[in-house]
């Protein structure tokens, strides 16, 4: 009953952030700054029935709805819509909205695309740990995947600034400060949770496996990417490198995000990974 | 004779401003002004709209002709000037070419500079004072109503009014597409031109509160200090001033550049990358163009600034043509409610009306009577709604001959709840 109930929300939650993308696209390509009222209706829409889809599954499985792929993508997809409304209302434009919300919808349309079955939770990841330590990480990889757009549009805006003509982007989205100071809280946010989502999952993997860390390849990887944001921070906020050249540490940071934890995870086997 | 809609006025593209100075209207007595517009028989309501750009009388009057001769010797007397010599900067607008020309002036098409909106709320100003003194009824209201809600669309379906058109300007919205915060930014100015002070109080008006004047003569760089709100210095400190500004307005006579881009990058490496924004308003040019290729420097002269404004006036002038459309539709919407407003139509929807009362009631209380009362009962109570409708029927073309048609037709509309048909021109 459940089951079939999240089937259809399923599909309804992918529609619905079709229907936000969209909005948004027509946003950008009017190049009107203002907020408007229907793309944030849309907006509100695509988070309230991702809730309810996530809420179905927790209920449905007695647990985070995170223990499988089409899950966590489409728990990735909430969190960064989530994240991008806080931004909106903070910044008063929409203008950067295609761009985030659509990485949000290509996720959720994957997520939506991989399933919907309930897997049954195995009983002995179950913890209040794997909550913190998988929606920690989740977020931080939203965070990190905002910041790696923000600096996108910077580079953007820099090129037609610096060569002296503005034009396209230059109409539609809002100053290099602002650009710049969004990713870098964004990086800031995303590198908080990631440090927590490693700390909480080395406690449980103690718990479950005996040993805090074992060299596994997502363990790895989650270091490697730790280590590249770490060195963000420290170029940014210890050596002051101009807003550009840690934009291009932030493009370069979330490459080697997805490099590891998307092609990695297809070559290598682990025993830390959603089922 | 017929009530009509009138709009008498210049602006400045009819009349010099030794003559708009003229006419214009104080706003201490706009009062006095609406009062005296009202003394006139003909003048029905009236909404004054006197700017620095334009002054303009927007009136409901009973005759058209009649109308606009006393609104045109109003603004003579009120202003103690004599006719004649000046009458011809005068425009006069009627029906709905003068809704056509408040939506128009509304939206900013008739503005100085396209699109600029300073004049909405001006106008809005305007219709205010004269609703406040009585001076305004049913139809100027909606009129008004009207052109704002039609500026709205212009504003929110067009970019009329986007982007700027003077070199000064566009500095600045370059400045803040450089920075979202210019409060804690800090502004050098070389040299002392008309075009960098504009600038500079641009700045000002946007929050840029630190203002150094660097100057060959030390006096003239204070004086100009003293009127931003700064400090002076003297050239020679112009490097160490560079490096720890945001933006760097340079305007003086030099034949050398003041700023190679050696000293640029100097100072780069001192302020620790941070963005640079130059603005070079000079000819010859301060600043040495191979600074343009340092990184985080954004250097733009004259040159580049007037393309961009250039750009951006012929981009207005192509949205002025969907904002036209735009309007001639709203005009349109607003010439069918005032068309409803006609005598016979009115009359014709009067009589169906009672006619449809009448007929329902006979439905209701027929099987009351004998069958062969029928014909008796249809002629009687014709006849009671002739005798009902007589006096309205008169006093509305009655109505049209004193020129007061559109009220009475307006309060008998609202009476019996008579919808405007849509009818076709």
């Amino acid at each position: 009953m459940l089951e079939s109930f999240a089937r259809t929300l399923n599909v309804v939650v992918a529609l619905t952030y079709g229907a936000a993308a969209t909005a948004y696209l027509l946003r950008f390509l009017r190049g009107v700054e203002r907020v408007s009222r229907s793309a944030r209706a849309t907006l509100v829409l695509a988070v309230a029935t991702s809730v309810a889809l996530a809420t179905v599954r927790a209920v449905g499985e007695r647990h985070v709805p995170l223990s499988s792929v089409g899950e966590a993508l489409s728990f990735f997809a909430l969190c960064t819509v989530v994240v991008y409304a806080w931004l909106e209302s903070r910044t008063g434009t929409q203008a950067m909205g295609i761009f985030i919300v659509g990485i949000a919808f290509a996720f959720q349309l994957a997520g939506s695309l991989a399933g919907s079955r309930f897997v049954p939770f195995p009983p002995e990841l179950r913890s209040h740990w794997f909550g913190i330590h998988v929606v920690g990480t989740l977020l931080a990889f939203s965070a990190f995947a905002i910041a790696a757009v923000l600096s996108t549009l910077y580079l953007l805006l820099y090129r037609e600034l610096h060569a002296g003509r503005p034009g396209y982007i230059y109409r539609r989205i809002p100053s290099l400060e602002a650009l710049d100071t969004m990713a870098a809280r964004a990086v800031a946010l995303g590198f908080v949770l990631l440090t927590m989502g490693i700390v909480t999952g080395s406690l449980w993997a103690h718990r479950v496996w005996g040993t805090y860390w074992s060299w596994d390849p997502k363990q790895c990887s989650s270091l490697t990417i730790w280590l590249v944001y770490a060195g963000y921070v420290w170029a940014r906020w210890r050596q002051h490198w101009s807003a550009r050249r840690v934009a291009y540490f932030a493009m370069a940071g979330f490459v080697v995000l997805v490099f590891t934890f998307v092609v990695l995870e297809r070559v290598l086997q682990t025993a830390h990974r959603f089922s | 004779m017929a009530a009509a809609i009138l709009a008498l006025g210049h602006n400045h593209d009819t009349a010099p401003v030794e003559i708009r100075e003229r006419f214009a209207f104080d706003p201490a007595r706009m009062d006095e002004a609406l009062d005296g517009l009202r003394r006139s028989p003909v003048v029905l309501e009236s909404v004054i709209l006197s700017t620095c750009n334009r002054n303009e009388i927007y009136t409901v009057v009973s005759d058209v002709d009649d109308g606009a001769d006393a609104v045109t010797r109003f603004f003579h007397e009120f202003h103690g000037v004599d006719r004649g010599l000046i009458d011809h900067s005068f425009y006069r607008f009627a029906h709905h070419r003068a809704v056509e020309h408040l939506f128009t002036v509304a939206s900013g098409i008739d503005s100085m500079v396209l699109g600029e909106t300073g004049i909405t709320s001006q106008l809005k100003t305007a219709f205010e004072s004269a609703r406040r003194r009585h001076a305004t009824g049913p139809i100027l209201n909606r009129l008004f109503h009207s052109a704002f809600e039609a500026e709205k669309k212009v504003r929110s379906r067009t970019h009329l009014g986007e982007g700027s058109v003077s070199v000064s300007s566009c500095a600045v919205d370059l400045a803040r597409k450089i920075f979202t915060r210019l409060d804690d930014k800090t502004t050098v100015l070389v040299g002392a031109g008309e075009t960098s002070e504009q600038t500079a109080r641009i700045l000002r008006d946007h929050g840029v509160s630190r203002f150094v004047v660097a100057n060959r003569t030390v006096e003239r760089a204070a004086a100009l200090a003293d009127r931003l709100g700064g400090t002076g210095i003297p050239l020679e400190r112009l490097h160490e001033a560079v490096a720890d500004a945001d933006i760097v307005i340079t305007s003086t006579a030099s034949p050398v550049v003041l700023l190679d881009a050696d000293a640029v990058r100097e100072a780069m490496r001192r302020r620790r990358s941070r963005p640079l924004f130059f603005i070079d308003l000079s000819v010859p040019r301060d600043v040495a163009p191979p600074v343009r290729r340092i990184e985080n420097v954004f250097l733009y002269d004259v040159d580049d600034l007037q393309s961009i404004a250039r750009a951006n006036r012929e981009r207005r002038r192509d949205e002025a043509e969907r904002a036209l459309e735009i309007i001639r539709h709203e005009v349109d919407a607003f010439m069918a409610w005032y068309r409803a407003l006609d005598v016979t139509p009115t009359i014709v929807a009067l009589r169906r009306a009672f006619d449809a009362v009448r007929a329902e009631e006979i439905e209701r209380h027929a099987r009351r009577f004998p069958p062969e009362a029928r014909e008796r009962l249809e002629a009687f109570s014709r006849a009671l709604v002739n005798k009902l409708l007589h006096h309205p029927t008169v006093e509305l073309k009655r109505a049209v001959n004193r020129g007061d048609d559109a009220y009475v037709v307006e309060a008998v509309r609202r009476l019996f709840d008579l919808q405007p048909e849509d009818r076709d021109e």
